[in-house]
This record gives C-alpha cells, sequence and structure tokens, in this order.
C-alpha cells in the first residue's frame, strides 16, 4: 500500500498540473471610446455626394503610386523637375472644393515617397524665391551658405487636370446623384507632350442635405 | 495505508491550490501577442489578402473568395500588388482594400494606404492593384473591408 501512495500522489499531482493550461486570453470585442476625431480615410458621420476627405486621400495616393510606377517620371537620370500645383488644375464641377487640397497633398506625398526620384519645383513660392534673390543680389543681405545659380529652376513636367462634373436631380425624392471625374496629366513642358495620365471617379447619391464649405 | 491515500490527495490538492495566486494588477500593460494554437489566425502572415470584417467572413460562411493575389515588381523597382476579389453573392457588394508593405527585414515602410473602393457585380470578379512608393519593399499585407 505504501507503493500504492507513492505511484497515485505524483500522478494525482501531474492530473492537477495538466488542467492548468495556459488560458487564451480572448479579445476584448467593444468599440472605443466616443471622439469628434474621425479617420480621414474613411466615410464620416457626414456625408454628402460632394468631394469628401476620403476621396481626396484615396486619389492622391493612388495618383502617387501610378506616377512613381512610371519610368518616364520616376525612372530618369537627372532626375525630372516636375511642378505640381493648382495652377493648371480646373474646378469645372458643382462640387465646392479648395484645388489645393489635392495638389498640396500630392505633392508632398510624392515628394516624400519619391526621394530624390523627382525633384519639385515650388513654383508657387517663386516670388518668395525671387524677393530673397534681389535682397542678396543688392548687397542687403549676404549670399548665404548653399550656392548661387544664375536663375530659379525650370520644370520638366508640370500637373494639369480637371475635376467635372454631371448631376442628377429626382424632383419626387429629392435624391440627387452626382458623377465625378478627375483627370490628372502630367505635361512636358518643352514640348507640349503628355507622358502621363491618370483618371479618379466616383458617383454619389444621397439626399444633398449636406453644405461643403 | 489505504487509510493514508485520500488524506495524501486531500494535503496534494491543497498544496497544488496554495500555488494559484491571484495576479496584482498594477502599472502599465504590455502589448500581447497572441500565439495559440486553437487561434492561428490571431497573428499576422505576411503577403497575404486578409478579410477583416465579420459581415462579409466569418469561420462559417464568405461572401468573397480571394481568387488570385501576388506581387511582381515595376520598372521603377517598386513592387505591383494585386488580388482578384470573387463576389460569392448574387447582389453586388462593394468592397474597400488597402496594403501594408514592409522591407525584408519585416519593418513597415509605408502605410497603410487610403482605402480604394471596388465594385463587384454580382457572381463577378474585381480586383485591388496598387504599387508601393518605394522600392525597398519585400512583403506585403492587404486588408479587405466591406464599404462605408
Amino acid at each position: 500500500m505504501k507503493i500504492l501512495t507513492l505511484i497515485t500522489t505524483p500522478l494525482a499531482i501531474l492530473a492537477m498540473a495538466g488542467c492548468a493550461s495556459a488560458p487564451y486570453n480572448p479579445a476584448n470585442n467593444t468599440a472605443g471610446r466616443a471622439t469628434v476625431y474621425e479617420d480621414v480615410r474613411s466615410s464620416g458621420r457626414v456625408q454628402g455626394i460632394g468631394i469628401e476627405s476620403q476621396d481626396i486621400a484615396s486619389m492622391t495616393d493612388k495618383m502617387m503610386r501610378d506616377m512613381l510606377a512610371n519610368p518616364i517620371l520616376a525612372g530618369r537620370s537627372p532626375s525630372p523637375r516636375i511642378i505640381v500645383d493648382s495652377e493648371y488644375f480646373r474646378n469645372e464641377s458643382s462640387s465646392r472644393i479648395n484645388k489645393n487640397l489635392i495638389t498640396d497633398r500630392l505633392r508632398i506625398d510624392l515628394n516624400r515617397a519619391a526621394n530624390g526620384r523627382m525633384v519639385f519645383v515650388g513654383r508657387h513660392f517663386s516670388d518668395m524665391v525671387a524677393k530673397e534673390r534681389d535682397l542678396k543680389r543688392s548687397g542687403m543681405v549676404d549670399g548665404g551658405t548653399i550656392r548661387s545659380t544664375a536663375a530659379q529652376a525650370g520644370g520638366d513636367f508640370r500637373l494639369g487636370g480637371r475635376i467635372a462634373s454631371l448631376d442628377a436631380l429626382d424632383p419626387n425624392s429629392g435624391t440627387q446623384s452626382r458623377w465625378q471625374q478627375i483627370t490628372f496629366e502630367m505635361v512636358d513642358l518643352e514640348l507640349g507632350t503628355i507622358v502621363w495620365s491618370g483618371i479618379y471617379e466616383m458617383k454619389k447619391s444621397a439626399q444633398n442635405d449636406i453644405i461643403y464649405r | 495505508m489505504i487509510r493514508q491515500l485520500p488524506l495524501t490527495l486531500c494535503l496534494c490538492s491543497i498544496v497544488t491550490a496554495g500555488c494559484v495566486q491571484t495576479p496584482i494588477i498594477e502599472g502599465a500593460l504590455p502589448g500581447q501577442r497572441i500565439s495559440d494554437a486553437r487561434a492561428p489566425n490571431a497573428t499576422m502572415h505576411m503577403n497575404r489578402v486578409v478579410i477583416i470584417d465579420r459581415n462579409l467572413q466569418t469561420e462559417q460562411s464568405s461572401k468573397l473568395a480571394v481568387e488570385r493575389a501576388g506581387s511582381s515588381s515595376n520598372p521603377t523597382g517598386t513592387m505591383k500588388v494585386f488580388a482578384t476579389i470573387r463576389n460569392r453573392t448574387t447582389f453586388p457588394q462593394q468592397i474597400e482594400a488597402r496594403v501594408q508593405f514592409f522591407d525584408s527585414g519585416q519593418i513597415p515602410v509605408e502605410g497603410p494606404s487610403p482605402w480604394q473602393r471596388i465594385y463587384l457585380d454580382a457572381q463577378s470578379i474585381g480586383n485591388y492593384v496598387t504599387s508601393s512608393a518605394r522600392a525597398d519593399v519585400a512583403h506585403y499585407y492587404v486588408e479587405i473591408r466591406e464599404a462605408r
């Protein structure tokens, strides 16, 4: 019987230890804390048929990736000088939008991702540069530490584009639909040829009771 | 000796129970990594298309099938990723996809990208195609959810 005790005791301990397996930690699958902030890349609580933050984030990201995959723009040596601003990017649609939201985001995303594969000319800052150059050349200020050049940088390619729309209204229900087409084109600034094109389109319909400002 | 057996077992249980101490919750909690054979999808697998929306797919049923997925190189050295998704339902579906890119050390180098909307007609296929912005990319991870 002493032998029986010696056998059963360790067995009992082993059996109990076997039951104590590592617990599975399930997710606390509940909603997060309420906040006024929203993800700019997703539809928000206030939605209409106009161009919204998720559309701008999506279209600029798509164009940026497409341009960086294009060897004419991103595979040249030396890197091409590119102008991306809203000067030749026109809004002909019925949507109220600040075009700079699109062109600024596109330029900044491209510049950050290109990492030298494209060089961006800040043509919208040209008057700022001209003033400083005048001050330097008049002797009012010294020449700075970088270098001096004969002129500001000229561009090789420049962004042009258009926002267009087609609206439809059901007077019975008040439902409005808007098809919007945003085109992006990169133009050779010597030849005038279009070396790259991109298009982004969307159609939304809703009771148009949202006011865009 | 037979009389000693229940006593031994009882003592053994008490000793074992005494070892189970209630943990004290204090201080910041480290982030968890779930590694459990019973939850094989609880970890992230590189170069995969995943459906993150339970409205689209559960363990028992799914509205979508990921028919093809893969990557190739663009002429500029960036990575092109594609996924072909089939709508298994007889209803049109709108889904959204996004990608994150990682380098050879599985360090995130880009993303997540904004959601791109994909329109799927009933029983039809749709494609998600995108490219990385950088050339030093080795892995991708595509997420799909129901459009909102």
